[in-house]
């Protein structure tokens, strides 16, 4: 059965207004940063009628060490982006059963569903850009199998594909070598072009 | 077709208000026949725009065929688009088009395809977006009505408007893609998104994306879409058109502001698509050549030819450089004096008629039997009256001599600066094209006509080289004290000293040029093309030149074009400026 969830617009609007504290940097090793992520993550399981973080789970939520920070950076920033997503009051509808999924499916796509995505969108791009946002609020519903309100489940899928970065980035890679070919053939076109050119200019009709 | 028409003339109203209440466009002018619409100038589409009188063509036959006839508002709300958004008007049509020659090296015939079909996913993406039109049932449509099956190109373009407006993979048509295809598509429908308010900065990437496609197709299956390739049919030359613009031209794999700053840093970066008029021997970054030129023009719908683009291109340039061409003053101006009234005739101009004369002659007016005009004597003035003087222009085009009108002459350009200068002063120009024994071509003698001057200026013969001592004799040899003084300018390069040949009557070449300096009394210049200028200059002919009164100076880059210019004027104003030549007349 067909589940909705709140509206692409809505989350892409609900997006766009992130306060700041979910923008600042996640506290480092060194105590550097401004926002503990566990914690935005725990209280938002809390919210959708999960359980707070513990043991392990913790650790997918902070810097792994100081070495890590570089590498790890964006992921926690996008994860932050996407607790902020989640904490859209379209997503805390249902019935208790209901929500304790929600909440499972929230924590395990915020510890490991962001991950391909941080590997290619800086969090700052991520909000700056319509679409990107729009990738991660269809990136969110699919996630909780939530079909946005006032779509059909196939177009919702379409909708996801064409704007998935990971698929775009796949496509690209091809594109990339494609086009190293047809600059080599542009390159070499022009240069013929220009001794035509300047061969022609002593010539008359 | 009456009642199609005026469906579609009630929907006018509605796509114009589509872009702004305030958008004031003429109704489209409805075609039903070929015939119609060969003298309109539109053939493989069914609707077409001209920026030039600001008009949208529609082609009702055509739109039947197509079954498009219950889209009227998405496809007046497209046309009227091309006018008020991209390109809006010819300057930007010529820059855009321009960009994507550059994106097209050897295929730039198609430029003006691929500006075409840029615009229109511009267009077509912000009323799909903000009005909800649906322009994806028009391109359903023409795939139902297409006999051809989908080619590589268009399937890429189809692809884009998917996955611009959310729709099923192969939904308008498109036959299956590659990866790198696919990968197309996702590139262009960025670029659109991106660039949607500065649209002209994306043509070239999207060109660039284009031109692999292109080599191997020719894209026919667009022809029924391109309403937008002939935009400047019948309008005037935009300025600005001979300058480059300057803009780099990306793929949008290597611009950031497609794939994002974190993709791009994984690649290296590509360099610039190297542009075959820059690399021509031509000024890069300043002037495009003038084949180039003409080119554009052609691509905007413009019929000129090469000779009347060359025109246009040098007069262009040669504006920002103008310069005080010299003035005599004569001691006193002349002033009209009413001398009574002489019959008008049928031939004379009307506005000279003097109506109030004629019908005291006749109160019934017979036009050429009753009407009058006002005679006219002269009388002395109080005021001394400045004369320019004349320029008597020799314009080398020798096969030594590069062609003006493919490549950019410096020698051609200064030639113009001096022209355009003497013409603003009013002064006449004769101008002589000349090459081999016998060849020549000259303006009907000393006249103002600017087309006629610079179309001998900008000239080309290409053959021997043999200075018209001839030309000069017979200008100068009857020439009295009575008559303007003019200036001598010869434009050349070494084959400057074949005017020490003889002439066909067996007169010394340098006595005719000494002959038609002093009766001149303008002075002379020669221009000359020397890339060994020392060398030249340290030859019998130059210093016999020299010696009776020739200014020489070398032009052969942008650089010494624009020092010549400062430098004639600073010599030729210096001297025989009009306040001080003025007081050295009076006295």
């Amino acid at each position: 059965m067909t589940v909705r969830g709140p509206s692409v617009r809505e989350l892409t609007h609900h997006l766009a207004e992130c306060p700041s504290i979910f923008l600042e940097e996640p506290v480092q090793p060194s105590g550097q940063g401004g926002v503990y992520v566990h914690a935005v993550v725990s209280d938002l399981l809390l919210d959708l009628g999960g359980e707070a973080l513990s043991g392990q789970d913790l650790a997918r939520f902070r810097y792994s060490s100081r070495e890590a920070v570089r590498e790890e950076r964006n992921r926690l920033r996008l994860v932050l982006l996407g607790a902020w997503l989640f904490s859209h009051s379209g997503f805390q509808r249902g019935d208790e059963r209901e929500r304790l999924l929600s909440a499972d499916k929230v924590h395990g796509f915020l510890a490991t569903g962001l991950n391909p995505l941080a590997r290619l969108v800086a969090a700052d791009e991520l909000l700056g850009d319509p679409d990107r946002r729009e990738e991660l609020a269809r990136l969110g519903l699919d996630a909780l199998d939530l079909v946005p309100h006032g779509e059909g489940e196939k177009e919702a899928k379409n909708r996801l594909a064409a704007l998935s970065s990971v698929e775009r980035e796949k496509v690209l890679a091809q594109a990339r070598a494609a086009e190293a070919r047809a600059r080599a053939v542009q390159e070499q076109l022009a240069r013929k072009q220009a001794a035509q050119a300047a061969a022609n200019s002593y010539y008359n009709e | 077709m009456t009642d199609l028409q005026e469906k579609w003339a009630q929907a006018w109203p509605q796509a114009l208000a589509c872009w702004s209440r305030y958008t004031q466009l003429r109704e489209p002018r409805w075609l039903s026949t070929t015939k119609e619409a060969a003298a309109e100038g539109l053939t493989g589409s069914f609707a077409m725009i001209t920026l030039s009188d600001h008009r949208v063509v529609i082609r009702l036959d055509e739109v039947l065929k197509h079954g498009l006839q219950d889209y009227a508002v998405e496809i007046l709300a497209h046309e009227i688009g091309h006018h008020v958004y991209a390109p809006g008007d010819l300057g930007e049509q010529a820059v855009a088009l321009a960009r994507a020659r550059r994106a097209l090296p050897t295929l730039n015939r198609h430029a003006p395809m691929a500006v075409n079909l840029y615009q229109d996913l511009l267009i077509n993406d912000r009323l799909v977006r903000f009005y909800d039109l649906r322009i994806d049932k028009v391109y359903r449509a023409l795939a139902v009505s297409s006999t051809e099956p989908a080619s590589q190109v268009w399937s890429v373009y189809l692809r884009a408007y998917e996955i611009l407006w959310g729709l099923a993979k192969g939904s308008l048509g498109g036959a299956k893609l590659s990866g790198s295809a696919e990968g197309d598509a996702q590139l262009i429908a960025r670029l659109v998104r991106v660039y949607a308010k500065d649209w002209l900065d994306g043509v070239g990437g999207f060109a660039s994306i284009l031109f692999p496609y292109l080599q191997s197709e020719e894209g026919e299956a667009f022809a029924p879409l391109l309403d937008a390739t002939s935009v400047g049919r019948g309008g005037d030359v935009p300025a600005g058109l001979s300058e480059e613009d300057g803009g780099v031209i990306l793929h949008p794999l290597h611009d950031p502001r497609v794939v994002g700053s974190s993709a791009t840093a994984e690649t290296e970066p590509a360099g610039e698509v190297p542009s075959a008029e820059t690399s021509a021997g031509g000024a890069k970054g300043q002037c495009r050549q003038p084949f180039e030129y003409r080119q554009i023009l052609e691509a905007l719908g413009m019929k000129l030819t090469e000779k009347e683009a060359a025109i246009k291109y040098y007069k262009e340039q040669a504006l920002s450089h103008l310069i005080p061409f010299p003035t005599r003053v004569t001691p006193q101006s002349t002033e009209p004096l009413a001398e009574g009234t002489d019959p008008w005739d049928i031939g004379s101009p009307l506005e000279s008629v003097d109506w109030l004369e004629s019908v005291l002659v006749s109160p019934r007016i017979f036009p050429g039997m009753t009407t009058v005009q006002r005679a006219w004597g002269v009388m002395s003035g109080h005021q001394p009256k400045r004369e320019p003087i004349d320029l008597d222009l020799y314009v080398d085009c020798s096969g030594s001599m590069p062609n003006p009108q493919r490549q950019l002459s410096h020698i051609a350009l200064a030639g113009a600066v001096v022209v355009l200068s003497a013409l603003r002063v009013g002064a006449r120009v004769q101008a002589t094209l000349w090459s081999g024994a016998g060849q020549f071509q000259s303006t009907r003698g000393f006249v103002r006509d600017e087309n006629e001057i610079l179309g001998v200026l900008v000239g080309y013969l290409g053959g021997g080289t043999a200075f018209p001592n001839h030309i000069l004799r017979q200008t100068y040899n009857e020439r009295t004290d009575s008559d303007r003084e003019v200036h001598i300018l010869i434009l050349s390069d070494e084959g400057m000293d074949t005017m020490r040949s003889a002439d066909e009557l067996g007169n010394a070449g340098m006595s005719i040029s000494k002959m038609a300096l002093e009766q001149a009394r303008g002075g002379g210049t020669m221009l000359l093309r020397l890339y060994h200028a020392e060398h030249f200059m340290g030859q019998d002919f130059a210093k016999h030149a020299t010696l009776m009164g020739w200014n020489i100076f070398p032009v052969v880059d942008f650089a010494s074009m624009v020092a010549f210019a400062r430098e004639f004027a600073r010599q030729r104003y210096a001297t025989e400026g009009p306040q001080k030549s003025g007081a050295k007349a009076r006295r």
